[in-house]
């Protein structure tokens, strides 16, 4: 179940959260980047997690996915998609909060 | 009998640390957040940002008791430049913090791509449902017999 509370989402702590991205160029086409990374930030923007994704991740051209399994724990967690193409990168960040969900 | 009242005197500046990415777009909105060790004063805030070339914005961040939060896009600053920012706050019995600080870099992020990202969990049904249990009170009849044995006790 998640809550959602100011456009940020809750999960139930140590439960699996999947990230999603679609990568797009200025025409609206599916785009592949070179590099596909995915990072997770704690509520004091430290990396607690970096992963490169590979065709495992992949599915379909620019649509990648992630499955992050939460620390049991109650905190706000930041997740940022950056990929990169010809050296340069492009990101987006999101934000989700983990709790006890009674 | 002597009576004493000890008073404890907060003079001590509250600590406060900049929660802020080192890295970031001029297409990201960035949640910023000067959290402090204590209540703060709704009173007063001092946040702002130098850029590379020396000049200050200052900007205004929504109190929450022990945190100040800002919701802000760098979109003004030269992108591949590193600006500053800035935070002094003040407790509630007025201490003032010191003068913290935290580089952020404006990465050159090309715009060639566009995302569109997404956070979800797999679905998962609960349900808590009850064993029914049936209980029933039936009470073992008992039967008490009450009989008098009369013996006849002959006087001679």
């Amino acid at each position: 179940m998640a809550v959602t509370s100011n456009g940020t989402n809750t999960y139930q702590y140590g439960t699996t959260i999947r990230f999603e991205v679609n990568f797009f160029d200025f025409d609206g086409n599916a785009i592949e980047p070179d590099v596909i990374k995915i990072i997770i930030y704690n509520q004091r923007y430290q990396q607690i997690y970096t992963e490169i994704l590979t065709s495992n991740n992949q599915l379909g051209v620019g649509n990648y996915f992630y499955d992050y399994i939460t620390e049991d724990k109650e905190q706000k967690l930041y997740y940022e998609w950056n990929g990169t193409i010809n050296g340069k990168p492009s990101l987006k960040r999101g934000s989700f909060m983990t709790k006890f969900i009674n | 009998m002597a009576s004493y009242v000890l008073l404890n005197i907060d003079t001590a500046s509250p600590n406060i640390e900049i929660y802020a990415p080192s890295y970031t777009t001029v297409d990201i909105l960035n949640e910023i957040v000067i959290q402090a060790n204590e209540e703060l004063s709704l009173d007063y805030q001092e946040i702002y940002v130098v850029d590379a070339n020396g000049v200050r914005y200052d900007y205004s961040f929504a109190f929450d008791g022990d945190s100040y939060i800002g919701h802000v896009r760098f979109n003004n600053f030269p992108v591949g430049s590193i600006i500053t920012l800035y935070a002094r706050v003040m407790d509630k019995v007025g201490n003032v913090s010191n003068l913290v600080n935290k580089a952020i870099h404006i990465a050159n992020s090309i715009t060639l791509l566009t995302m569109t990202i997404s956070d979800r969990q797999a679905n998962v049904e609960i349900s808590d449902k009850g064993r029914s249990v049936a209980t029933n009170d039936r009470a073992m009849k008992i039967i008490v017999a009450d009989s008098d044995r009369s013996e006849n006790i002959g006087s001679n």
